[in-house]
């Protein structure tokens, strides 16, 4: 019984996703889309209240060693679950849907809440196949429009490619250790350091974690692997860009957590994945004018500011830098969600530039109060969540003497700085005459665009809450 | 009886075939094959790992990769044929040059 209560997360996720599949199959009319957003609503905040009670009593409780439940699954999965609620609510759907929209959110959910909880390399690779191959989907899902049918296609063959690096990555770490549980891998991996004493891997497992690193840094598009980033945002639903950027990226950074123990080996290749990324991502979002795209290079950025917290949670200090990183992935989610459904709003059938967004401030006052406050949190500008993010980010980082690193970030975000303030004067500063810029949104999206924007104000002040809530 | 360290080169070949078929193949039925082709070089790599320990984890993870290249083969191809439609051609090239919304 314990059993099925700890697996009861996932089981709803499955069952509900399928469920509303079905029901999309079936029915197709204005009620019944209703009626299966309040049921993913639902499911999703169901399955994130089953998680969060769950680790009161039964933490210690496995299936089979495949899922576990830790204060950091939990933790992830909780954030998730929210995030997944989130975008059922606040997010526009394209036309075309019939209801599958909600069931493909649900799988991809239990994708990343797969990933916040494996315990072994075969819930990695599940968890993270069943998040991109409901993304493809979610991706294309306009397919009436050539630019995101191409940027589906596009992420499903270059994320495919990167799935079998990642995989064939993991088989060459099984050849050699013969284990796929995360916590055996762990201490064969110190084991086969320390063998020769020099320090050195074996080679089967050298070119295996070499491969995984590839394959999830693509996945996180960290900056030698970005290049489908700016693309896929720009032709993906609103909505869906948020989710990619942060409960996917969020979802791998939590898989790749429990790795800690590569960083004594491979520490300056992650190192220097970091500093390209918050470099480079700020570097390249200078030059862009379309807003997507800006918040897509953004996004690489932010990658790397994580990464710096994920370096620093190694050996030692691993509260400090693992907590961090959990904060940091709420905290931009957040914001970069209500970002990506503030530029949805806006959109028309172009991508939405820099200079659409003149007028917005007087057609749309809400709209346009609501994205300042979630570009603020990116830029990382008190008493935004974004800046307590970055601070214990690279607070973190200075505490595990990571202090070049450090300051590559403090510089990539000075940087950053440039292009999120060129959103905002565009949006309040631009003289306006004739606008063309409509806003179409309901209720309800603007309710809660400007809950979420009050929430980014108020954690950002009382960032305790945050750890309160997640017990972390 | 041929050794499972055999299996795991081979497994390596297939996967550098598979590397070379993404990046030169320009039609996307192609490139989507030589992906098929790189996860199950790492099937093989697992079930050669599987004999080497003799542990059936490996055998496992063959079990669940399968399942998931065939998935992910489904929304290639529903995509591949939808971009026949659009664009009249799976030339990668082509599709990626087009400038057009």
């Amino acid at each position: 019984m314990s059993e099925i209560l700890a697996l009861m997360p996932e089981i709803l996720l499955s069952v509900g996703g399928t469920v509303i599949l079905l029901i999309a199959a079936t029915a197709q009319n204005a009620n019944m889309r209703d009626f299966v957003r309040w049921l993913a609503l639902f499911i999703s905040l169901g399955a994130g209240f089953s998680l969060y009670t769950m680790s009161q009593e039964s933490m210690a409780v496995t299936s089979n060693g495949w899922l576990h439940t830790t204060p950091l699954g939990v933790a992830f999965g909780v954030i998730f679950m929210l995030i997944l609620a989130w975008t059922c609510v606040a997010g526009s759907v394209p036309e075309s849907d019939g209801g599958e929209w909600y069931g493909l959110l649900l799988l991809a959910g239990l994708g990343m809440l797969t990933l916040a909880r494996t315990a072994n390399l075969g819930g990695l690779f599940l968890g993270i196949e069943i998040l991109s191959i409901s993304l493809y989907v979610l991706i294309a899902f306009a397919y009436d429009r050539k630019l995101s049918l191409r940027a589906g296609a596009m992420y499903l063959l270059l994320a495919g490619f990167a799935s079998s690096f990642l995989i064939f990555g993991l088989a060459l770490i099984y050849v050699q250790y013969g284990t796929i549980q995360i916590a055996e891998l762990s201490k064969a991996f110190e084991a086969s350091m320390g063998q020769a004493g020099d320090g050195k891997l074996p080679l089967i497992a050298t070119l295996g974690f070499a491969l995984f690193i590839v394959g999830v840094a693509f996945k996180l598009s960290v900056v030698p692997f970005h290049m489908w980033a700016a693309e896929v945002y720009e032709a993906a639903p609103g909505a869906i860009s948020g989710l990619i950027a942060s409960a996917s990226k969020g979802a791998t950074i939590a898989a790749f957590l429990p790795f800690l123990f590569i960083v004594q080996k491979y520490g300056q290749v992650l190192w220097i994945l970091a500093a390209a990324s918050m470099v480079g991502g700020n570097l390249l979002g200078l030059r862009e004018t379309r807003v997507k795209r800006i918040l897509a290079y953004s996004s690489i950025a932010h990658v790397g500011y994580l990464m710096v917290g994920y370096l620093a949670g190694q050996a030692g200090v691993g509260v400090t830098g693992q907590s961090s990183v959990i904060f940091y992935v709420a905290a931009y989610a957040l914001s970069i969600l209500g970002a990506f459904v503030c530029i949805s709003l806006l959109e028309r059938e172009s991508t939405l530039s820099l200079r659409d967004l003149k007028g917005v401030a007087r057609q749309s006052p809400v709209v346009a109060f609501c994205l300042l406050v979630f570009v603020a949190s990116l830029a990382g500008i008190p008493p935004a969540i974004g800046f307590v993010g970055k601070f214990l980010l690279f607070n973190a980082g200075i505490g595990a003497k990571y202090y070049w690193l450090a300051g590559i970030g403090l510089l990539g975000s000075a940087i950053g700085i440039y292009y999120y303030l060129r959103i905002i004067v565009y949006l309040f500063m631009m003289p306006t005459e004739a606008t063309d810029v409509q806003v179409r949104h309901t209720p309800l999206q603007s309710a809660m665009l400007v809950a979420s924007a009050a929430t980014v104000v108020i954690l950002g002040c009382a960032p305790q809450l945050v750890f309160d809530f997640l017990r972390f | 009886m041929i050794p499972a360290y055999h299996a795991l080169i081979l497994s390596g070949i297939l996967f550098c075939i598979g590397i070379v078929g993404v990046i030169a193949r320009r039609n996307l039925l192609f490139v989507l094959m030589s992906i098929e082709i790189m996860m199950n070089a790492a099937g093989l790599a697992f079930v050669a790992g599987s004999a080497i320990h003799g542990s059936y984890d490996g055998q496992i993870f063959f079990i669940f990769i399968l399942p998931v290249a065939a998935a992910e083969v489904a929304i290639g191809l529903a995509l591949a044929l939808l971009l026949y439609q659009k664009y009249k051609t799976l030339d990668l090239w082509v599709i990626a040059r087009s400038k057009e919304e």
